[in-house]
């Protein structure tokens, strides 16, 4: 009957259009690639490329190749959900990698898991992100974890003699995240908070700022923010004697844009500025995989690149580690359906990785795979590369 | 003169005929400049309210527009747009207490909404209205896509909207929505209606207004006036009834009538008079001319009287031009010839015989002075050439220099000739007029000299119009054409800027933008592109040209291409930095290649030392220790490089702990005196005039330091002495300098060498290092190491008779010690023959207040000693011709009263071959050489001391520390390296301590954590599972239980570079050894924290 045959022939078509469809399997990438942090997004960007180079020619995952969809939020969290729920509805989607700004990520929470996006984090470090309240849980990071930040960052400013710090903060959850575990561990140590001063992002006039930090002449500054304001805060202190000799303890929000470019480099010299890390090509973990890929990052991307000038470098480090991680999470599972694929990266047992030797890096308690002993202390040398202490 | 009319007649006649269609002309001309006077007036009131109409509502848009805009670049705002925390509560509150500003009316519907990057309202006031109307304007793309601001006023309302911008790109946007521009504007008038005209449709009317269609409004297809004022979004039109406009022409009309009426009697009553006063004038006529006949002289022009029939007024009028011809033609001449004799050019005429006709002041000055003038025969004609004053025709001025009388500068001088002709073309006279031009010559030849140098000048110059906008071209000289490719006519009106190209240095632009606007001289060096697109770097000096009212009017520009020298600099600077940068690797390769090497020869050293203790052959002990000598002398050489390196590569820093100076110069000149003794020299030792004791510093490196300078003068001594003399040189309230002179008797250095002796890999010549050996780096070390002790090493030397090597460095902290012994007053003999030594001994004797005779031999003391009333004698077991047992006999013996105390000063090599003396009643022995310590200690003992009780001075070495027992002390070992553990566990066990072993830091931890007897942990830091510091962290931690939080820890490594004993420290260790390990050195901590545990 002609009918059933034309009935057969639209199921083939419809199957075969089906199974064409989700021949390839998608990592989404959801980052500033074009704002404020576009360093740290394209750092995060080659990190992914270079993990996803390395499965595709060990032939893929689950027979598949994997492809990377890369999708701007310029640092806007309505532009980061509104990311979310267009590759939510991308066939063969395994897992999204964020960006460098808490605050999307924070806004994203309630999205990931409406669509249950393994949400894989490579800088973003509020603590909110991943102790979300949620279970399960679809948010894991490698990168830093400002309740363990605060602790290093303010044990490092005592290590330097100081014995007071004033607070420098952005007014966003990453800032109040810091806030936080920085005044709990100033407490234990007993450092005096001369006081915590708020940012706003865009904000150009500091007077107030830097007068009552004048007033209170601080051992050192603790400054919580990115790249603009970064600038925009030293510019400040420059502009005042007294101050601009006061160290500058900084999260690494700094070192996710273009704050030496924005500062200048007679600039940034005139200044103390130390910031936390948790990756260098100068003093990586495991030689040979540092060195094999710095050796495909110049290959690929800038032919110019050593240890020391690698743009983001934590970004491209910690990215890469993550996309293996969920590589060995998708093998574990054996299925690319993404709550499969979550329990399964609770449950991975070790990966040797390039920043290190990963050993139960999930936990269906613990999400986040970097910890304090993973952080060191970075400073910039007089060609505004960062240099581990 | 009856044939004539009346002249009153016919002015009547004449006029009347003529004047009533002048007053119908009249009566037109008013009715149209009434009309037009009305028209004008009604459209100048329109425009009048049309434009204050118009500023009123461009203010108003202006001012709600800025409102927008400065919303849109809070910073709240931005940052809300990333931060949603609480922002649902603040931002309506905030925006609920938002008003715009020129709402005319407290009912006006607006809306102001703050929207998310897609439009959506995150907040807002009334945000319906908004909502209601958003898709009717095309604002979304210009505000949110393209990042621009956006206004629109339409039939709809008014919208305003301006992006939300952070970091380069808009994010969100905030609008203002007012649905009725009559809340922003509006205008009342009785007359007038006023109409706002988007662009198809009327947006508001007045409140008298009738409601019309925009389309008529814009065709003026309204009853009634119609005015209009177009702006680029809107027209503003009013119009006016015609009855309401044309009311006031009424009445100017009326007001016309009357005045022409007027006018009218007036000109008749005028013509009546005009015709009348005629007839009186002729008569008035006829008398002046009579008048005037009689006296042409006082001619004035006769008047008209009046009545005049046209031939007496022929007659009159031909009388007057004919008077006043003959009177002008005088008086012409004369304002002529004055104009002339005032000219500064010189005028001559000559008639056509050439006989001068006139001349003025200036020709009559000019030629007096010619040397023409002073000639016979000669007139003003022979100044010019005749060809030249009668030509026919000339086409240009004649230039004729003359030569002066007396010697003058000769003038030149321009001559035009005019030929004056009369109107028949008759040669009447020739007119010679004349400049002078000699300076203005002058003047031409040097600039155009000038312009030559300028244009063949070797350099590029460039030069500007300051004056226009731009700085255009107006002169480049050929170098330039050259240096650039460009030619003149391709430059000229173009700005400088076309030099420069995508590489050029933005800040050097900029600073040439500011010379230039401020006027003010600069020199740059920029690199500029030629005209094939090849660059160059060019110095460019720019100088303004000031005029007199000190405007710049011109800048000069001077170019110099410094190509050349420009790379030649980047080369150097790069070929120096490449330098540096490898002789610092080169350093700290050095430095780690050293470090690298340490670890196995200590693993060498020890094994070397432990099979030195078993039992061996003869032969194989003399084996065994020529290794262990070369191995130390390799171990030295090692050392060197590693702190020549160190010190090179900067990581060299110094320790500043208390110790004892004259201990440490006493123990290094004593551990010294055994290698001289084997070359038969003496060591002495002189720190009488040290008054300090305890300094802060780094004693290691001044041991290292002493050693050195020390070991150099025995090295280079072959026969003699070397003396140690330590002085104060400098003190003050926080810091002593101290000077340590080390004075040979040996070889000597070249005065041509002396400079050099301090340089890396140096000695006096090759020959020295074949016969003396070493590195040569000894000095350069010690050199930099003193240095770094705010110090120095001098040197001073006679060839053949030896050197002084001065040794200065500086220490805090110090104090003096008081002693704790009293000799003044006794009396003491000295035997010694070697007079440097005598002296040192006597320094230090009557320092401390002993009466103390030196002799220089036995024979000479004999006597006196037996004689005299001395408390003890020092006696040198080296006296020539003497036998020293039968000197001490006859001492003894020859003693009567008392029992004189006899010390004798022996070599430390033989302080073991004593046997000669034991026979004999010798009180005490000296070590030479001798020391502050051992000689007070030894006087003490002889009991001179007032008030010592000390005991008899010992001959082996006190250590208070090494007197607690050690043994069975329980100690664990982290070790990785199985070299290494062999060799601390013989060292460790040798010094009676039970050791165990755990090969890394996991299985230490384990080990304590089931065991609790240790009292001791050595932890090595590199190690693999667990290293080091991890461990100390755990232990630190009770990981290993409470009992061993505070264990002693001390850290057993090979990193000797510095900072490793911070990092051990901080680690949370308690103590810190660097391999190889020094047994001394080993046994000293370990006996201190045995102390320390027992306490």
């Amino acid at each position: 009957m002609p009918l059933s045959k034309l009935l057969v022939a639209l199921v083939c078509s419809i199957l075969s259009f089906a199974t064409f469809a989700s021949d390839k399997l998608y990592i989404g990438l959801d980052a500033d690639m074009s704002s404020v942090a576009k360093t740290g997004g394209i750092a995060i960007q080659r990190g992914a490329e270079l993990a996803i180079e390395d499965i595709n020619r060990s032939g893929g995952l689950l027979g598949k190749q994997l492809e990377l969809i890369i999708k701007d939020h310029r640092g806007n969290p309505a532009r980061g959900i509104s990311n979310l729920n267009k590759l939510s509805k991308q066939d063969g989607l395994i897992a999204v990698l964020g960006g460098v700004h808490t605050p999307v990520v924070l806004q994203e929470i309630d999205t990931i898991h409406e669509h249950q996006l393994v949400f894989l984090v490579p800088w973003a470090a509020g603590t909110p992100i991943t102790s979300n309240g949620r279970d399960p849980n679809y948010i894991f990071r490698s990168s830093i974890r400002d309740k363990e930040a605060g602790p290093v960052l303010i044990n490092y400013a005592a290590k330097t003699g100081a014995k007071s710090v004033a607070l420098v903060l952005e007014r966003t959850g990453w800032g109040r995240s810091n806030e936080a575990s920085m005044t709990n561990a100033a407490t234990a140590l007993g450092l005096k908070i001369t006081g915590t001063h708020w940012v706003n992002w865009g904000q150009k006039d500091l007077n107030q700022i830097t007068k009552s930090l004048k007033e209170q002449q601080p051992d050192a500054i603790m400054l919580v923010a990115n790249a603009p304001e970064g600038v925009v805060v030293s510019k400040a202190l420059l502009d005042d004697t007294a101050l601009s000799a006061t160290p500058v303890i900084s999260h690494w929000g700094i070192a996710g844009g273009s704050f030496v470019d924005g500062l200048g480099l007679p600039q940034l010299n005139k200044l103390n500025i130390s910031t936390i890390q948790t990756f260098s090509f100068l003093n990586a973990y495991n030689q040979d995989k540092s060195d094999t890929l710095l050796k495909r990052y110049r290959d690929a991307y800038d032919p110019e690149a050593t240890e020391a000038n690698v743009p983001g470098v934590v970004g491209l480090a910690q990215s890469y580690d993550l996309v293996h991680l969920l590589a060995k999470a998708v093998e574990k599972a054996g299925s690319s359906e993404r709550p499969l694929i979550r329990d399964a990266l609770e449950h991975i047992d070790h990966y040797e990785g390039v920043i290190k030797h990963y050993s139960r890096p999930f936990t269906p308690e613990q999400h986040d795979a970097l910890l304090r002993d993973d952080y060191f202390i970075s400073m910039f040398n007089e060609r505004g590369n960062l240099i581990p202490r | 003169m009856s044939s004539h009319q009346t002249l009153s007649e016919r002015v009547r006649a004449l006029t009347l005929a003529r004047f009533f269609p002048v007053v119908g002309i009249l009566c037109i001309a008013a009715v149209v400049t009434t009309f037009s006077l009305v028209n004008f007036k009604v459209s100048d009131n329109h425009d009048e309210v049309l434009k204050d109409f118009d500023q009123a509502l461009s203010a108003n848009l202006n001012a709600l527009d800025h409102q927008v805009k400065s919303l849109a670049s809070n910073d709240l705002i931005i940052n809300s747009l990333i931060d949603f925390s609480n922002r649902d509560s603040y931002l309506p509150v905030f925006f609920r207490s938002l008003a715009p500003v020129h709402l005319s009316k407290p009912d006006a519907i607006y809306s102001i909404v703050f929207l998310d990057f897609e439009g959506r309202v995150i907040a807002g006031k009334n945000t319906k209205a908004f909502e209601s109307i958003a898709d009717k304007f095309a604002w979304l793309k210009p505000a949110l896509e393209d990042g621009l601001a956006f206004r629109s006023l339409s039939d709809e309302g008014i919208l305003f909207v301006h992006p939300v911008i952070y970091g380069p790109t808009t994010e969100g946007a905030v609008a203002l929505y007012v649905e009725h521009i009559r809340d922003i504007i509006s205008f009342n008038s009785n007359d007038l209606s006023l109409y706002l005209v988007g662009s198809d449709s009327v947006l508001y009317r007045s409140n008298t207004a009738p409601a019309v269609q925009a389309q008529e409004l814009n065709e003026h297809a309204v009853d009634g006036v119609i005015s209009q004022k177009t702006a680029s979004t809107h027209t503003v039109f009013v119009t006016q009834s015609y009855v309401s406009a044309y009311s006031e022409a009424l009445w100017i009309a009326i007001f016309v009538f009357i005045a022409l009426v007027m006018v009218i009697l007036a000109l008749l009553f005028a013509i009546r008079v005009s015709s009348n006063t005629a007839s009186a004038i002729i008569n008035r006529l006829r008398e002046q001319v009579a008048h005037a006949a009689s006296a042409p002289e006082s001619f004035r022009d006769l008047e008209s009287n009046g009545t005049e029939a046209r031939e007496i007024a022929d007659l009159r009028v031909t009388f007057n031009s004919l008077m006043n011809a003959l009177l002008n033609t005088t008086f012409a001449k004369d304002q002529v010839e004055g104009i002339i004799e005032s000219l500064d050019e010189m005028i001559v005429v000559f008639d056509p015989k050439m006989q001068t006709m006139m001349s003025n002041e200036s020709f009559d000055t000019f030629y007096n002075a010619t040397a023409i003038a002073s000639e016979q025969d000669k007139g003003p004609l022979d100044l010019f050439p005749s060809s030249f004053v009668v030509a026919r025709e000339l086409d240009k001025p004649e230039i004729i220099t003359t030569p002066l009388r007396g010697g003058k500068c000769p003038r030149t001088i321009s001559w035009h000739r005019t030929l004056y002709t009369d109107a028949d073309g008759l040669l009447i006279g020739i007119v010679l007029a004349g400049v002078d031009i000699t300076e203005t010559q002058q003047m031409q030849r040097e600039l155009s000299i000038k312009n030559k140098a300028i244009d063949e000048a070797q350099t590029p110059i460039i030069i500007t119009d300051a004056g226009t906008q731009g700085f255009p071209i107006t002169y480049v000289n050929k170098a330039f054409e050259q240096q650039t490719g460009y030619t003149a006519d391709e430059v000229f009106g173009r700005g400088c800027s076309f030099l420069q190209g995508p590489d050029t240095n933005e800040a050097d632009k900029q600073a040439i933008r500011d010379a230039l606007n401020s006027s003010s001289p600069i020199t740059v060096e920029i690199l500029n592109y030629r005209k094939d697109g090849s660059t160059f770097y060019n110095r460019l000096v720019l100088t303004p040209l000031v005029n007199e009212r000190s405007e710049v009017t011109h800048v000069i520009g001077f170019q110099q291409d410094i190509t050349n020298e420009h790379q030649t600099k980047q080369y150097l600077e790069s070929a120096k930095a490449e330098a540096e940068a490898s002789a610092k690797l080169k350093s700290e390769f050095l430095a780690s290649m050293s470090h690298e090497i340490r670890t196995p020869m200590n693993g060498i050293l020890g094994m070397l030392g432990l099979v030195e203790n078993t039992a061996l052959t003869k032969e194989q002990a003399q084996h065994i220790k020529l290794a262990k000598s070369s191995a130390d002398a390799l171990l030295v050489l090692i050392n060197d490089i590693l702190d020549f390196s160190k010190i090179e590569a900067g990581k060299l820093s110094l320790e500043s702990v208390s110790f004892d100076l004259i201990n440490l110069i006493s123990d290094v000149a004593s551990s010294m005196a055994c290698i001289a003794e084997e070359k038969n020299l003496e060591i002495i030792l002189d720190t009488s005039a040290l008054s300090i004791r305890e300094v802060k510093g780094d004693p290691g490196r001044l041991r290292q330091v002493l050693n050195n300078l020390i070991g150099n003068a025995i090295k280079f001594t072959e026969r003699g002495y070397v003396l140690i003399t330590a002085s104060i040189t400098e003190t003050n309230d926080t810091c002593t300098s101290v000077a340590l002179a080390i004075t040979d008797t040996g070889v000597g250095i070249p005065s041509d060498r002396i400079d050099k002796v301090f340089e890396s890999f140096s000695q006096v010549d090759a020959s020295t290092t074949r016969k003396f050996g070493g590195t040569g780096l000894g000095l350069t070390i010690c050199k930099q190491l003193a240095e770094l002790m705010d110090g120095d090493i001098k040197v001073v030397s006679t060839e053949g008779e030896g050197s002084t090597f001065t040794l200065s460095a500086s220490f805090t902290g110090c104090s003096t010690e008081t002693p704790s012994h009293d000799f003044a007053g006794k009396r003491v003999a000295l035997v010694e023959a070697s007079k440097q030594s005598a002296l040192a001994i006597e320094n230090q004797c009557t320092r401390w207040g002993i009466d103390i005779d030196v002799f220089a031999d036995g024979d000479s003391a004999i006597d006196t000693i037996s004689s005299g009333s001395y408390d003890a004698v020092l006696l040198s077991r080296y006296l020539k011709n003497t036998k020293i047992v039968d000197l001490i006999n006859t001492i003894q013996q020859g003693s009567a009263k008392q029992a004189i105390k006899v010390c004798l000063l022996t070599r430390m090599t033989q302080l073991n071959e004593l046997d000669e003396y034991s026979e004999l009643n010798i009180d005490s022995f000296i070590p030479k050489p001798v020391t502050q310590n051992e000689l007070s200690d030894v006087l003490r003992s002889l009991s001179l001391s007032h008030t010592s009780t000390a005991s008899a001075k010992e001959l082996s070495p006190q250590a208070s520390d090494a007197n607690i027992s050690l043994d069975g002390m329980r100690v664990l070992l982290v070790e990785d390296n199985p070299i290494n553990q062999v060799l601390a566990v013989a060292l460790l066990e040798a010094l009676g301590l039970s050791v165990a072993i755990a090969n890394h830091g996991k299985e230490a931890v384990d080990m304590l954590s089931q065991d609790e007897g240790y009292e001791l942990v050595f932890m090595d830091c590199q190690m693999p599972e667990m290293d080091g510091y991890e461990a100390t962290h755990c232990i630190r931690e009770g990981e290993c239980g409470e009992s061993y939080q505070d264990i002693p820890i001390i850290a057993m490594t090979a990193n000797a570079i510095d900072g490793d004993r911070e990092k051990c420290l901080d680690a949370g260790m308690s103590d810190y050894i660097s391999k190889p390990i020094d047994t001394e050195i080993l046994h000293e901590r370990v006996a201190h924290w045995a102390r320390h545990i027992k306490q």
